[in-house]
């Protein structure tokens, strides 16, 4: 005995499948970028985290000289950021008279006379090195290789005008963390 | 019936599918902002300390030149600021002050005003211009950011603005403020907040306020300083709450305590 419109037991569900397989795929999409979108915003956070790490540890006497910059380089800065998993790169710039934030690019602006850098991160630009006395461009270089980086800038004391001075005048901690 | 009751089923899954997302999508919405904030907070909190590290530590002779006409533009050195902090800050009258700004200040503040003298006809101290001068400097970031920002002396007694300090009377005083405060004062806020006098000004949108006070100690003028005697003469040297905690007319007697003034730095998004 056949019964009327009967297709079997799966075909007669043939209609529900459309609906469970759209929303079996919409749910799978949304975790799928929930799960990217979690991992973004963790991935940003811990950025900025470091950031800030890092510049408490640079900004915490309230003023530096060339010396004591590379002595945080060496045993605090690099340790950290390393520990950390990130890039960074922390320019030290002695400006004195007036922070010239105005020309140029206001985040990587120029700098005048000596500073510093310190970075973990290897550059393409030959003119980004860790010496002290470097081009009065480095800020620029550093912002045209780094993609998607967290940028901190804090007013920091420095000897004015030559480091040797006694006199302590206006300098700027910039301090760039991005990905590995 | 069974293909309806199928094609129910699979409306029903759609429907528990979308409130899943719906959740996942608020969670997402709501997560790290917190984070955020705290993140935030601290850089603020940070930057400030370096801020008022820098008044103790920053010569004000160095900012002689940190005017708001500084810079000449043809010349690629374009720093004119005058819409903001006016035509002249006076900056280069700091030139021979070879000591810490906040040295300067706490010179300005012995009688209990930040107005660049001691007592109302005395000596020079341009304590305001040297914080001016300063600020306009350290500032400079996160004004780029979008900051407006506002310093001013809570007296040691309580914590108001001494501005605002008007002998039995607790709320904020503008008149008082023009009076004992006179502009400019150290802000960035120029033309577009003309009317700010204090952090505690109502033209400032309170709910986006962030204010960090720090310990300002002042050394009052020790005992036999000629100060007090103009001032119970009838001068308007010395104000009530800058004389030493205890002492009155004629003169204090004994030790005198440095009085805990406190320096506010308030920021608000511009």
């Amino acid at each position: 005995m056949k019964k009327r419109g009967f297709i079997g037991p799966l075909g007669d569900d043939i209609p529900s499948i459309f609906p469970i397989v759209l929303g079996i795929v919409v749910f799978m999409g949304t975790i799928v970028y929930a799960n990217g979108a979690y991992n973004a915003r963790n991935a940003d956070l811990h950025l900025r985290k470091t950031a800030l790490e890092l510049s408490y540890m640079a900004t915490e006497k309230g003023t530096l000289s060339t010396q004591e910059f590379q002595d945080l380089c060496d045993k605090s800065f690099k340790p950290y950021a390393s520990h950390a998993g990130t890039n960074f790169a922390i320019v030290f710039k002695r400006h004195c008279s007036k922070i010239d934030l105005f020309n140029k690019n206001p985040f990587y602006s120029n700098y005048s006379g000596n500073a510093g850098l310190c970075t973990n991160a290897a550059f393409k630009s030959p003119l980004i090195n860790s010496t002290p006395s470097m081009t009065p461009d480095v800020g620029t270089a550093i912002a045209d290789e780094v993609k998607d980086a967290v940028v901190l800038n804090y007013p920091i004391a420095v000897n004015c005008p030559e480091e040797n001075s006694a006199t302590l005048g206006l300098g700027v901690i910039n301090v760039i963390v991005w990905q590995k | 019936m069974r293909g309806q009751a199928a094609i129910f089923d699979g409306i029903m899954f759609l429907m528990l599918v979308s409130f899943s997302m719906a959740m996942v999508f608020t969670f997402l919405n709501t997560y790290g902002i917190a984070q955020d904030n705290v993140i935030r907070s601290s850089h603020t909190l940070n930057y400030m300390q370096s801020v008022m590290k820098s008044i103790y530590l920053i010569d004000a002779s160095t900012l002689a030149q940190a005017d708001s006409n500084a810079g000449d533009c043809t010349k690629g050195d374009c720093q004119n600021e005058t819409g903001v902090y006016g035509e002249d800050m006076n900056c280069s009258q700091l030139a021979s002050w070879q000591v810490s700004v906040g040295d300067v200040v706490k010179k300005d503040l012995v009688d209990g005003r930040l107005d660049d003298k001691f007592g109302t006809n005395g000596a020079e101290a341009p304590g305001k211009t040297a914080l001016r001068c300063l600020f306009r400097e350290v500032m400079k970031p996160f004004r780029q950011a979008g900051y407006n920002y506002f310093v001013e002396v809570l007296d040691p007694d309580n914590i108001r603005p001494i501005q605002s300090w008007t002998t039995g009377v607790t709320s904020y005083s503008r008149p008082r403020a023009e009076l004992a405060y006179p502009a400019p004062w150290v802000t960035d806020t120029g033309t577009g907040y003309a009317g700010v006098y204090s952090c505690e000004d109502p033209h400032i949108n309170a709910t986006a306020l962030l204010a960090v006070s720090t310990p300002f100690r002042v050394q009052p003028p020790g005992k036999d300083d000629a100060a007090y005697e103009k001032d119970c003469g009838g001068e308007d040297t010395i104000e009530n709450y800058a004389w030493p905690k205890g002492s009155s007319c004629p003169g204090p007697t004994g030790v005198i305590n440095p009085l805990g003034y406190q320096l506010r730095v308030c920021v608000w998004p511009a």
